[in-house]
C-alpha cells in the first residue's frame, strides 16, 4: 500500500507502476536463484531472507510468481476443493 | 506453446502466430520478450487449470482436449485482450515503452476474467498493491564505484540529458536504433539550479537501520542533474580505472540526486552528436538495488552485472533484505 501521508501525484505513481516493479524484482530475485543460488546456500541469513520474500510475494500476488509456485497454487486449491 | 510459431516484427517486436491466429507483442528487448513469453505461457496453463477445476470459463472446456484446439481459443481471447491494452491511447503514444505496463494488465485483466469465470475468490487476482520493492533508507549516502555498468538508452534519459556537450565529445558507442515512438522524442536541456550534493565520498556502505517516514522511492519532485566540476570529473577519471587526461571523454558525467539517493551516469554520444546511452557509474546502495527493478530503463545487462559484481559491497543477506 503506498504511505498514508503520500501526495495524490505519489499515489498516482504508485498506481501506475507498483505492479510492473513487482514483476520485474521477482524477476531479478528469479535471475539470482537461477545463477547464484550459492549465495543462498551458503549464507543461513539470505536463505531465510529469500524465503520470507517469496513467502511475502505469494501474500502479495501468486500470479506473478514463476510457473512453478503457480501451478503449484493451483493444484493445492483443486485438492482443497 | 503447441502449434505456434514465434516470429520477428520490426514494428511491434515479435508475434505469435498460430494458423490465422497472430498476436503481436510490443517487446523490444529481450527482457521483456521473455517476460511476455512467460506470462503468456502462464496465463494459458491458468486457464486451463481454472477450466479443468470448474468446468466452466472463458475457454470452451470441449476444446482443451483437443491438442491445438486450446492454443487457438487461447490465442484468440489473448488477442482480444492485448489489442485492448494496446488501444489505450497512453500505452501506445505516451513515450513509454509500453510492454511492462501492458504486461502488467494484462495479467489482471486475464486474472480477473479466469476468476470471475471460476466464481472462486481463492483464485482471484490480487487486488491490495504491495508496497514498493525496494528497501529505502534515509541516511545511506555512501557512493560506489561499481565500474562500468552498462545501461539501455531510455526515453528519460533523452529528456534529462544535456545534448549541447555532448556534441564535441568523442565517444566509441553507437547509437541503437530505436523505435519509431522513442525516436519522436526530443531531449531537452535540464540546467541543474543548484549543486545536489557530492560525488567523491566513497565510504563503507551502511546497514539500514530505520526506514524513512516518507517513502524516497515516491517521486516527491523530479530528480536534479548537474554536471560534476572539473575536480569531480578528475575524481571520477581516477576511480572509475582511468587517469586524469582521461577526464576529457567525461565531460558527460551528470550526477543525478533524487531525495537522499543519488547516481552517477556517464552519458554517451551517438552519430547524430546526441546522448542515447549512459551508463551508471556509481550511486548510493538503495539507487544501486532500485536500478534493478526500474520502471523506466528495463536493462538485463545491468541485472547480470549486479548480480555478477555485488558482493564487494554488499552481502546476500543485506541484498535480499533491500530486494
Amino acid at each position: 500500500m503506498a504511505p498514508d501521508n503520500a501526495t495524490a501525484e505519489q499515489k498516482s505513481y504508485f498506481d501506475q507502476w507498483a505492479k510492473v516493479i513487482q514483476v520485474r524484482t521477482i524477476g531479478v530475485v528469479k535471475k539470482w536463484i537461477d545463477n547464484y543460488y550459492v549465495d543462498f546456500d551458503s549464507d543461513p541469513d539470505a536463505y531465510q531472507g529469500l524465503v520470507d520474500f517469496l513467502e511475502m510475494a505469494e501474500e502479495v500476488t501468486f500470479f506473478f510468481l514463476p510457473r512453478p509456485f503457480f501451478l503449484k497454487k493451483n493444484k493445492i486449491n483443486k485438492i482443497k476443493k | 506453446m503447441q502449434g505456434c510459431t514465434i516470429e520477428e516484427d520490426e514494428t511491434t517486436g515479435f508475434s505469435i502466430r498460430h494458423g490465422e491466429h497472430s498476436l503481436h507483442v510490443r517487446a523490444y528487448d529481450i527482457n521483456d520478450r521473455m517476460q511476455w513469453l512467460n506470462v503468456i505461457g502462464d496465463m494459458r496453463d491458468y486457464f486451463i487449470a481454472t477450466s479443468e477445476q470448474d468446468s466452466v470459463g472463458i475457454h470452451r472446456t470441449d476444446s482443451l482436449d483437443q491438442g491445438e484446439g486450446d492454443s487457438i481459443d487461447f490465442l484468440a481471447d489473448i488477442e482480444r485482450i492485448v489489442g485492448d491494452i494496446q488501444a489505450q491511447s497512453q500505452l501506445s503514444v505516451g513515450g513509454q515503452p509500453p510492454t511492462v505496463e501492458a504486461l502488467s494488465r494484462l495479467q489482471l485483466t486475464a486474472a480477473a476474467a479466469a476468476a470471475a469465470a471460476s466464481k472462486r475468490s481463492s483464485t482471484s487476482a490480487p487486488t491490495t498493491p504491495a508496497t514498493p520493492t525496494t528497501n529505502t533508507t534515509a541516511g545511506s549516502t555512501a557512493a560506489l564505484t561499481i565500474g562500468t555498468i552498462s545501461a539501455r538508452a531510455s526515453a528519460e534519459v533523452a529528456d534529462n540529458a544535456a545534448p549541447a556537450a555532448a556534441a564535441s565529445t568523442a565517444s566509441t558507442a553507437a547509437p541503437k536504433a530505436l523505435s519509431p515512438s522513442r525516436q519522436a522524442r526530443k531531449p531537452t536541456v535540464l540546467v541543474a539550479k543548484a549543486a545536489a550534493g557530492t560525488f567523491s565520498a566513497p565510504t563503507s556502505p551502511t546497514t539500514p537501520t530505520a526506514a524513512s517516514s516518507t517513502d524516497p522511492s515516491l517521486p516527491t519532485k523530479k530528480a536534479t542533474d548537474r554536471k560534476l566540476s572539473a575536480e569531480e570529473i578528475k575524481d571520477y577519471a581516477l576511480k572509475t580505472g582511468g587517469t586524469q587526461d582521461d577526464s576529457a571523454n567525461s565531460k558527460n558525467v551528470v550526477f543525478r540526486q533524487d531525495g537522499d539517493n543519488s547516481v552517477v551516469l556517464q552519458f554517451s554520444v551517438g552519430d547524430d552528436g546526441k546522448e542515447d546511452k549512459y551508463t551508471i557509474a556509481a550511486g548510493t546502495l538503495d539507487q544501486l538495488v532500485s536500478r534493478l527493478a526500474d520502471e523506466n530503463n528495463p536493462d538485463t545487462g545491468y541485472i547480470d552485472i549486479f548480480l555478477l559484481t555485488y558482493r564487494h559491497f554488499l552481502s546476500p543477506a543485506a541484498f535480499i533484505d533491500r530486494v
